[in-house]
């Protein structure tokens, strides 16, 4: 079933070529022989996702009518609420957690009929950029075991890379998506800010996060974006929006120049550009007459605010991360340690919980919210932001969608950017200005350099989800 | 920053840290706000900080309980580390250093 994508999937489901108890008995097998190695998993549910494919067995049996994830087996982030089963964020401080409520995108996937197969690995409170930061150990590159599958999300991405999953949720709050699902060649999709709702996602910078898809095609990513997206009360942000199909003639796709400056791998660089002109060369032959494939073509721009997202991002997201993460103290869930004062129930409860990485984030936020620094950093950083906003804005004028490299370079080994957090931080340079701006964006596998996957990163119009994706098949269409 | 500033802020956010981690993090966060110092850089006159992402209107509902029952109280009781009465026990609210 694996590339084949689930619309054909479903079909064979209706037609009983296939039943759900047989396709959920195969990954769960792919898992048993492939995760003692790779660790995308931090929980399978071998008996549960058995008794939900039967069900769905049972009602295609009746005759149902069920929707096209009906069956369908997916791996979910172990930062995303599924009642009654334990939820980690991969800390220690969740450690004995259960879940009491379904996050909104759990609930909307059980309606749909899907299989849910086990909860994935990530960095702690999904804090990282290669799960090393997971209090569970760290999730092995399918592609080289010596290396990370990339973070946060790296077990959903691995799960997905490796057939264990055929699609997974992930979150992305500063390319937690993008860049695992292009160090492990798989495709990658984050939402526009506001379309998915985030009840239920362990809350990491609440103006950032979102939750998105993993898939092996642009196609199977869209499917259950369409499943989870729309207003949900529980997230003030949510709204629903109609896109108008556009049916255009020309699309132009801007180039940034800040992208391929210094500190862009060449190989990676060329793997990309390769990309543009496979993808240039074929719509070539488009005449733009009705009904034909729209022409595409390229267009060198500037996004000149861009040098200054990451650091944008290094006040915002600490500042955000030191706020919803004092409410684990030890009083209702999670860890607890013991003490003779309030006081010290809380620092021993978050001291022995949380990992270095959490530890350091906290710091810097309370230390760019404190008085006196609020101004120099917060506010500045909070006003940068509109800058980036804007340059985005200016570009989408004259651009129906931004290509990018996802990453500076491909997978890097286990250890080798764990004693620089600076190092670690630099590999989101290309991911973060786009959630700073809430736009939507994709990572789609393009190449390979050395065996390692290379991914583009395609960026969309606020709101503009479909269109994007409708784009990214395009592109999927010519290289894949 | 040296290690007594390290102290004092992680004291602010209610952590301790272990004396490995206070070997490291006075040059790691310095190293971490210099590169964001450079956000003083940007040119911000006449620009307006984004202080939200979200729809420019607020969203109410009335402020009532809702979908409580004795299976989500219960869930979520199961899960406090001491309890009395069904009511969360903790030390004294009130007193130094809290």
């Amino acid at each position: 079933m694996m590339h084949e994508g689930i619309e054909k999937t479903h079909a064979k489901l209706l037609k009983k070529e296939i039943s759900a108890h047989e396709l959920a008995s195969s990954y769960l097998k792919i898992i048993a022989e492939k995760d003692p190695e790779i660790h995308a998993f931090l929980d399978v549910y071998r008996e549960r996702a058995i008794l939900e494919a039967d069900r769905i067995d049972k009602q295609i049996a009746g005759g149902e009518e069920l929707g096209m994830l009906a069956g369908i087996p997916i791996a979910i982030k172990d930062n995303i609420m599924i009642k009654g089963r334990r939820t980690t964020a991969a800390s220690k401080i969740l450690d004995n957690y259960r879940a009491s409520y379904d996050a909104y995108v759990i609930s909307k996937l059980k309606n749909a009929g899907a299989v849910f197969l086990g909860k994935t690995n990530l960095d702690e409170f999904a804090m990282g950029g290669s799960t090393e930061n997971s209090a569970y150990g760290p999730t092995k590159n399918p592609h080289d075991t010596a290396r990370v599958a990339g973070g946060s999300s790296g077990g959903s991405a691995a799960a997905v890379a490796s057939g264990m999953a055929p699609v997974a949720l992930g979150s992305d709050t500063g390319g937690s998506i993008r860049q695992p699902a292009a160090f492990c060649g798989v495709v990658g999709f984050k939402p526009s800010y506001g379309r998915v709702s985030r009840s239920g996602l362990i809350a990491m910078a609440s103006s950032l996060d979102q939750i998105g898809t993993f898939a092996h095609l642009v196609a199977d990513a869209e499917i259950v974006f369409r499943a989870i997206e729309g207003s949900d009360g529980l997230d003030s942000t949510t709204i629903d929006i109609q896109e108008k199909n556009e049916n255009k003639k020309e699309i132009v796709v801007g180039i940034p120049r800040e992208f391929f400056s210094a500190g862009l791998d060449k190989n990676v660089e060329q793997v990309i550009r390769d990309s543009f002109k496979k993808v240039e060369g074929a719509s070539a032959s488009s005449d733009g007459a009705v009904g034909a494939s729209p022409r595409i073509r390229f267009e060198n721009i500037s996004l000149p605010n861009s040098s200054y997202a990451l650091a944008c991002y290094y006040v915002i997201m600490p500042a955000e991360v030191s706020s919803n993460l004092a409410r684990f103290d030890g009083m209702r869930y999670g860890a607890h340690a013991d003490a003779d004062s309030l006081f010290d129930v809380y620092t021993r409860t978050r001291s022995a919980g949380f990992g270095t990485e959490v530890k350091r984030r906290i710091a810097i936020g309370t230390y760019v919210l404190s008085h006196g620094y609020y101004d120099a950093y917060y506010l500045q950083a909070q006003k940068v932001r509109t800058l980036i906003e804007h340059d985005f804005e200016r570009a989408f004028a004259s651009v129906d969608v931004i290509a990018t490299p996802t990453t500076p370079s491909t997978a890097f080994r286990f250890g080798e950017k764990t004693a620089d957090p600076m190092s670690m931080y630099l590999e989101d340079i290309y991911t973060v200005p786009v959630n700073l701006a809430g736009l939507p964006a994709l990572s789609l596998p393009v190449g390979k350099v050395n065996g390692l996957p290379v991914g583009l990163q395609l960026i969309g119009k606020r709101f503009g989800d479909y269109a994007l994706l409708d784009i990214a098949k395009k592109f999927e269409a010519v290289i894949a | 920053m040296d290690k007594a500033d390290i102290e004092k802020l992680f004291r602010l956010a209610r952590i301790e840290v272990t004396s490995q981690e206070l070997e490291r993090f006075p040059s790691e966060i310095d190293s971490i706000l210099a590169y964001v110092a450079e956000l003083s850089r940007a040119d911000v006159a006449h620009v307006s900080p984004m202080l939200s992402m979200a729809p420019a209107a607020n969203m109410n509902r009335i402020d009532e309980s809702k979908d409580v029952n004795e299976e989500i109280q219960e869930a979520i009781i199961s899960q406090l580390p001491d309890t009395k009465d069904g009511y969360l026990k903790t030390r004294k609210v009130f007193g130094e250093n809290v």
